[in-house]
């Protein structure tokens, strides 16, 4: 019952996951400028950032920020494209432009932060 | 007594090809005197072919919903002077169709209301010689949402409504909260279900054109904010 | 669009067959009458409602103050009670068969509509709020005023016919808006469906009916300061009378004491009721002169009177036709609450603050007790006495049954609409039940509206129909008004020849079909003359004072002459009138102060 409910769902539950990842957003932004601008105590290199980077929980969160900034920003511009874009075929091309954006800064972010090692 | 000149899109049915037009009218206008009386005063007096909406001329039917200056209201609660102007731009109501002049098309607005069953629904019969009872608190929450007239005001300002024709619009949103926070109303669901459309809650962006626009002072982006939090907590 | 059996379609000459509608009911009129009606008859039968305005927006949703039913959820209320109290203010003219069963399910109504949704204000108990209204008393008139108004906020007309709206989606009923009835079909004493105007896109429709109603409204329009719409121009009267049949107490129209200076707006009854002071130029609550025991909340034909005799007398406020109702004592608090909607309106009508200022006021035209001749079950009658039209009904302020009589109790109006209306739909079904065929329609059904049409569409003489229209209802306020004489009813009916014949040579600016008001304006102009000729003539007839109707030159009550309807016909330009008594139940006539 839930389930079709949920697959049903004209946006409730995208409406609902864009706010989150919103407020998700932000946390992680501001604890990202936290983290590099006021709470390192040591001179802002290459190698501080890199080495923190290279943790598995930084992994994790950078991650994550990448996939929630992705969907966030990337769904923000398909509910613009969703208003006033009405041509199907015009709809599917940028619905695929979207996608194929979405994909290949998911790539690129991650073949980015996975790399780095610990004293590496 | 002050002369005023109103500037009014016309629009001819009979004559497609012509388009729509601003045509001048001057106007003696005196303290108290509403856009309605003057358009009246332009009907009965110079032209009678210049063509609108009117009925009860005190803002509760909800007919002469116009664009005054740029600004959707009832041209019977505006009063002239209150404008401070020589010279007073009326245009029919954006984004529905124009039949003629200053008259639209409310197709749209009756199509949204439809889909949200906008009536109350009950599944246990009421008691008999009696009413049910509703508390004054509960009561209280129905305030600012059964004012509506459906003068259509707030739908023709709303940029989501200009974007896409079907979408249910403000109008009816109100409308389903009236129903959703009526406690005597026992199936909130079925108000509710019809909004999560491609057409429905979800294409809102609270703008908030439709608050200002609302002659009645009421607040369809509030009632809209309260439907998706009732539909989010309604899917989890 | 209802299915047409080709085999038993009728043509009619001068109408497309797409432009032929057949329904089992048509109902004329889209406020609480006709909606109420078609809710009651749509459980079984096709229905279908016609009006010249988009349904949300017909006149019931002006009504401000309340519904009036002896609910008792405030205090002790009898149906006893609110039957004395209309009686008496119908200054016995009221028909107390009809008054009877209106009192007694009154409560059944208004917790239908409570049951339907209507957004009742609430007692601290959860039950229906109910407040004081003019003229509704305790204990047959011996107490004080009693709390039985119904209301939604000062919106209970809004809020009822909103609500009356709603349940017509819920139930599927067929809207046809904005369309304009031209005329009844009604041969043999059989009514056979009307005849009207699509006014957005033009033309002739026909709508065969088995069943056609009619809840078209009051005539207030005549009149230059009203209350009423620009809508409300009483076309449903004089279409019957076109049809041969009668009508009924014309005479008979009630000017509301409240109405916003110049404008006519309505100040509703609940300003008094919540307490409110009535006050002249030189500060006087002078309501104490006349009605020193219900002072303010005495019915509304004496208070108009009353403040039409102040300004008359030199004490409108600075020698003006207006005076005050101030509302300053009852606190910011209580206004807003109780009564928004007057503050609304005081301040966009007139920019005046009703928390600081003293609102000005004028008596203004508002209800029209007159009308068509029905009988309790709201079938029209062709005598006038006995005798119904086959299939025709008719109910709300366009009829006359009557319960209202001389003058209407404020509430009392909500009350009768929506009941009568529930009771023309009762009735409907009761006779659909027995009537499987759809009468004949006759092939010249459209030959007198079309040639209407034509008539005005092609008007061009010198005349503007605005002009004619307002010197009308300057003269029939300043002559067939609150006060009334011989000497300036014979001037009316002079005047109103003139203007008859002005109206032959009227002029059209606008000839196009499509949504042309300058022609549904020439039309409504017609029916506002012609009925306007027995509103003047009943006045005449009637020598003596009573409710609303008062002669200066017959200032009594003559029970003896005129406890009586008057019902009149017009045949060419000849009227002729005819009378049937009073039906008198539980109360005999009294003489009625306040």
């Amino acid at each position: 019952m839930r389930y079709k409910e949920t697959v049903r769902s004209g946006g409730a539950l995208l409406w609902y996951f864009q706010r989150v990842s919103g407020v998700f957003l932000a946390v992680v932004l501001f604890l990202h400028v936290y983290i590099i601008h006021v709470a390192l105590k040591d001179e802002l290199t290459f190698h501080a950032i890199a080495d923190r980077v290279a943790t598995p929980l930084w992994k994790v969160i950078d991650i994550s920020f990448l996939v929630v900034a992705l969907f966030h920003g990337l769904y923000g511009a398909w509910i613009v494209f969703d208003d006033y874009i009405h041509k199907p075929w015009m709809r599917i091309t940028l619905f695929a432009a979207l996608s194929i954006v979405a994909l290949l800064a998911l790539i690129l972010g991650i073949l980015t932060i996975l790399p780095f090692q610990v004293g590496g | 007594m002050a002369t005023i000149t109103f500037k009014i899109n016309r629009f001819n049915p009979d004559d497609e090809r012509r388009g729509h037009f601003m045509q001048k009218y001057q106007v003696e206008a005196k303290k108290g005197d509403t856009i309605l009386d003057c358009l009246n005063r332009i009907k009965w007096k110079q032209d009678g072919s210049l063509t609108f909406r009117r009925s009860c001329r005190s803002g509760i039917c909800g007919s002469c919903a116009m664009t005054i200056d740029g600004v959707n209201n009832l041209a019977c609660e505006v009063q002239v002077m209150a404008l401070k102007r020589d010279t007073i731009t009326v245009e029919p109501l954006r984004g529905y169709t124009v039949i003629k002049d200053l008259v639209v098309s409310l197709d749209p607005l009756v199509k949204g209301m439809l889909k949200v069953k906008p009536y109350m629904i009950t599944k246990t019969p009421p008691p008999t010689d009696q009413e049910r009872l509703q508390s004054p608190e509960e009561r209280e929450k129905l305030d600012g949402l059964y004012e509506c007239i459906l003068c259509g005001s707030c739908t023709s300002s709303c940029p989501s409504f200009w974007a896409d024709k079907e979408y249910i619009g403000p109008h009816a949103f109100l409308k389903a909260y009236r129903f959703v926070a009526d406690t005597r109303d026992e199936a909130p669901r079925e108000h509710l279900e019809p909004l999560d459309d491609k057409h429905g809650l979800w294409r809102c962006h609270t703008i908030f054109n439709c608050v200002e626009a609302c002659p009645k002072d009421l607040n369809p982006t509030k009632a809209i904010s309260e439907l998706k939090k009732a539909l989010v907590n309604d899917k989890f | 669009m209802s299915t047409i059996d080709p085999e038993t379609i009728h043509d009619v000459e001068g109408v497309p067959v797409h432009s032929v509608h057949r329904h089992d009911v048509i109902i004329v009129g889209a406020g609480l009458a006709g909606m109420r009606a078609a809710v009651e008859a749509s459980d079984e039968f096709d229905v279908a409602v016609l009006s010249k305005v988009f349904p949300t927006r017909s006149h019931s949703g002006g009504a401000q103050g309340g519904i009036a039913a002896s609910l008792a959820n405030e205090e002790e209320d009898h149906w006893e009670w609110h039957m004395f109290d209309t009686v008496k203010g119908s200054d016995y003219l009221g028909d107390q068969d009809a008054i009877e069963i209106m009192v007694k399910e009154a409560p059944v109504v208004v917790r239908e509509f409570e049951h339907y949704g209507t957004p009742f204000s609430r007692t601290p108990e959860g039950r229906i709020a109910q407040r004081k209204f003019g003229g509704h008393t305790k204990d047959f008139g011996r107490g004080g005023p009693i709390l039985r108004a119904c209301y939604a906020a000062d919106r209970t007309g809004h809020a009822l016919l909103h609500n009356l709206y709603e349940v017509c989606i819920k139930k599927e009923v067929r809207f046809y808006p904005e369309f304009y009835a031209l005329s009844l079909i009604i041969r043999d004493n059989v009514c056979r469906g009307l005849v009207a105007w699509d006014v957005i896109n033009g033309g002739v429709h026909v709508f065969h009916a088995k069943a056609v109603m009619f809840g078209t409204g009051g005539y207030g329009k005549v009149f230059e300061i009203t209350s009423n719409a620009l809508a409300n121009t009483g076309d449903g009267l004089s279409l019957v009378l076109r049809a041969g049949l009668p009508l009924e107490d014309m005479e008979f129209v009630q000017f509301h004491p409240t109405g916003l200076y110049l404008q006519g707006i309505l100040v509703s009854e609940a300003a008094r009721g919540e307490g409110g002071y009535i006050i002249n130029d030189k500060g006087e609550r002078f309501m104490e002169r006349y009605a020193p025991d219900k002072m303010e909340l005495a019915p509304r034909d004496l208070v108009s009177r009353s403040i039409q005799t102040e300004i008359n007398e030199g004490r409108g406020i600075g020698g003006e036709a207006y005076v005050y109702c101030d509302l300053r004592h009852l606190g910011e608090d209580a206004i807003m609450k109780k009564l928004p909607q007057i503050h609304e309106l005081a301040w966009k009508f007139l920019h005046v603050d009703c928390t600081k200022e003293p609102i000005p006021i004028q008596p203004t035209a508002h209800y029209s007790m007159g009308g068509i001749p029905t009988n309790k079950d709201a079938q029209v009658l062709a005598d006038g006495k006995e005798r119904p039209v086959e299939g025709f009904y008719a109910a709300g302020e366009c009829a006359c049954v009557s319960v209202h009589g001389g003058n209407r109790l404020g509430t009392n109006s909500l009350l009768e609409a929506s009941l009568f209306g529930r009771r023309a739909g009762k009735s409907m079904v009761r006779f659909l039940r027995g009537t499987r065929e759809f009468p004949e329609l006759p092939a010249d059904a459209a030959k007198l509206a079309i040639k209407e049409i034509e008539r005005f569409l092609s008007a061009d003489g010198g005349e503007r129909v605005a002009d004619i229209r307002e010197d009308l209802q300057g003269k029939m306020t300043d002559e067939c008004g609150i006060f009334r004489s011989a000497e300036k009813l014979e001037a009316m009916v002079k005047d109103l020849g003139e203007l008859e014949k002005r109206f032959e040579k009227i002029k059209i600016d606008d000839r196009s079909n499509k949504f042309n008001s300058d022609l549904l304006e020439a039309i409504e102009l017609g029916h506002m003359l012609e009925f306007s000729e027995l509103i003047v003539a009943g006045a005449l007839k009637r020598e003596e004072s009573r409710g609303a109707h008062s002669r200066t030159d017959f200032p009594k009550r003559d029970d003896e002459k005129w406890l009586k309807h008057t019902l009149a016909w017009k045949k060419g330009d000849e009227i002729t009138f005819d009378y049937k008594p009073v039906i008198i139940t539980r109360f005999q006539p009294k003489e009625r102060t306040y």
